[in-house]
């Protein structure tokens, strides 16, 4: 309860502080309480060497890129992916191809079975999730056209389009962990401090930017390059925690919804014999597994025996 | 308290009882089966064996298809029962997909068998929205009135066995003890190897045990 009025407070907080700055630099006003010089940021490079970057976020890069094989390993066994395959090989790359576009742009990034039922909440996550897209937009702007880290003013659009971003995602995740705390069927009794993990990580991690973003403009250099290390442990710590948090959905749920969409395709081109109508996708490779490990279980002398079967509703 | 089903294989005979029993508790849509028989032929003629092999959600305690959902609507009791919420379930699919042995059903539009429901069909189908995931409940609504599920007290083999793992005096533990006696049969899990330790378990057949089947003998 606490720590989400702090949060919606803070959100608030920094959003009029960032319109009062903004309506003032606009309106020319220098006497502004608070009011920091929107002009040349401090020079982080000094400190943040761009190849010291670099190795950072490579080793980084690479024991994240390990840890989701660990966990895609686990999903593709739940899946059943390995078995799936032979079906979905037969729909064609074309096919393939439509059907992942549409799970990943239609149903992931559009979030549409979430919109058909609650633009309100729809909004919400899209807070918070084309937030994120702006801030990695930005950051990969400002790596391609700042590899050297030089200093840049407020309104280079790099700059421009990570903080409000940062602001987007900012107010969205107020009113999510809002919610975490308010409503008791988050708790779902398995993932909920995965949940509140992630919603706290992000919304340091933005606060942090945020924090350095505005110290940089000349206020204290030492405290600009502590605030900035901060930010980008938090960074680190986001990523490499992402298969134990619930940031695990941005890469899980697409990944289910391409085999879900796959599969409901197959029965309805009839590409899975015998099977007319399927109302659980996925499911008729998911009992021929099931079958085979039962007849391990209980016939184990005939493990290499072919497992048939005849019938099942 | 960990409520779970146990089927004894020896006693399956495959009548599909506990499918229509289901049926009718919950008034499912056409297609829709939350308990199923699979009906299955091992080996070639004249060395062939069949076997029954009862399916419906396992209640997994590390369900993934909870950890799979993106919006918070498959949910674990303190019991261990895993149920969809009706009203919070935007029927994505990402549980469809995640679900190892293919037992959450998930269609845009579903249909029923006939124009006009009966009235027992049209009180079960209040429990059920159009569009949503759905699956096997353990009957929650029927234990919650202290009764067993549907399936349960249908089966005329006595092949299914429900109760709480966790309690020694249970029926089911005691019919695991006993089991354990008198026959030496452990439980099994199907696909234990995925590590989603599931609340279904199952004996297996007893022919299978001393002879290695009457399909073996020479």
């Amino acid at each position: 309860m606490i720590w989400a009025l702090i949060a919606t407070l803070l959100t608030v907080g920094i959003s009029l502080y960032l319109i009062l700055t903004l309506l003032a630099t606009l309106g020319g006003l220098t006497s502004f309480p608070f009011s920091i010089p929107l002009g040349t940021s401090i020079n982080l490079g000094q400190w943040a060497k761009p190849e010291l970057v670099d190795l950072g976020a490579s080793i980084i890069g690479t024991i994240v890129l390990i840890l989701l094989f660990l966990f895609f390993r686990r999903w593709i066994r739940y899946s059943a992916l390995s078995v799936n395959w032979k079906y979905i090989r037969s729909l064609g790359w074309r096919r393939i191809a439509k059907d992942t576009w549409t799970a990943l742009f239609q149903d992931s990034l559009l979030l549409s079975s979430v919109q058909k039922r609650s633009k309100k909440r729809w909004f919400v996550h899209g807070l918070v999730l084309y937030g994120f897209i702006f801030m990695l937009l930005a950051t990969t702007l400002a790596a391609f056209f700042n590899y050297s880290n030089a200093p840049h003013g407020f309104w280079w659009p790099p700059r421009i389009i990570g903080n409000l971003g940062g602001l987007s995602s900012l107010i969205g995740l107020s009113i999510m962990g809002w919610r975490l705390v308010r409503d008791p069927y988050e708790d779902n009794g398995k993932t909920y401090v995965a949940d509140i993990a992630f919603v706290f990580l992000l919304f340091l991690t933005i606060l942090t930017g945020f924090a350095t973003e505005f110290i940089m403009y000349g206020l204290n250099a030492t405290l600009a390059y502590g605030s900035f290390l901060l930010h980008m442990l938090l960074v680190s710590g986001l990523f490499l925690a992402l298969p134990y948090t619930r940031f695990n959905h941005v890469l899980l749920t697409p990944f289910l919804l391409i085999l879900t969409r796959l599969n409901q395709t197959l029965v309805e081109e009839n590409n899975v014999p015998g099977i007319l109508d399927e109302p659980a996708p996925g499911r008729h490779y998911k009992t021929e597994r099931l079958a085979v490990d039962c007849q391990k279980q209980i016939f184990p002398k005939n493990e290499e025996s072919t497992v048939t079967l005849r019938y099942y509703p | 308290m960990r409520l779970g089903l146990l089927v004894d294989l020896q006693r399956c005979i495959g009548c599909d009882t506990c499918t229509l029993a289901c049926k009718q508790e919950n008034g499912t849509p056409k297609d829709f089966f939350f308990a199923r028989v699979l009906n299955m032929e091992t080996g070639e003629f004249p060395q062939v064996k069949r076997s029954y092999l009862p399916v419906l959600c396992n209640h997994c305690a590390d369900a993934p298809c909870i950890r799979a959902c993106p919006n918070k609507a498959i949910f674990k009791r303190p019991d261990g029962i895993v149920l969809i919420d009706q009203e919070r379930c935007n029927g994505t699919g990402a549980c469809v997909s995640a679900c190892p042995y293919g037992n959450i059903y998930l269609k845009e539009e579903e249909q029923w068998y006939f124009p006009d429901d009966s009235p027992h069909e049209h009180y079960a189908k209040s429990r059920l929205e159009n569009g949503k995931a759905k699956k096997c409940t353990y009957c929650a609504h029927r234990l919650d009135q202290g009764l067993e599920p549907a399936c349960v007290v249908s089966c005329p083999a006595d092949a299914r066995i429900f109760g709480d793992f966790d309690n020694p005096n249970s029926k089911v533990s005691q019919h695991l003890l006993m089991q354990k006696e008198q026959t030496q049969r452990e439980p099994f899990l199907l696909l234990e190897e995925l590590g989603t330790d599931p609340s279904t378990r199952y004996l297996k057949p007893l022919s299978q045990m001393h002879s290695g089947g009457r399909g073996n003998e020479e």
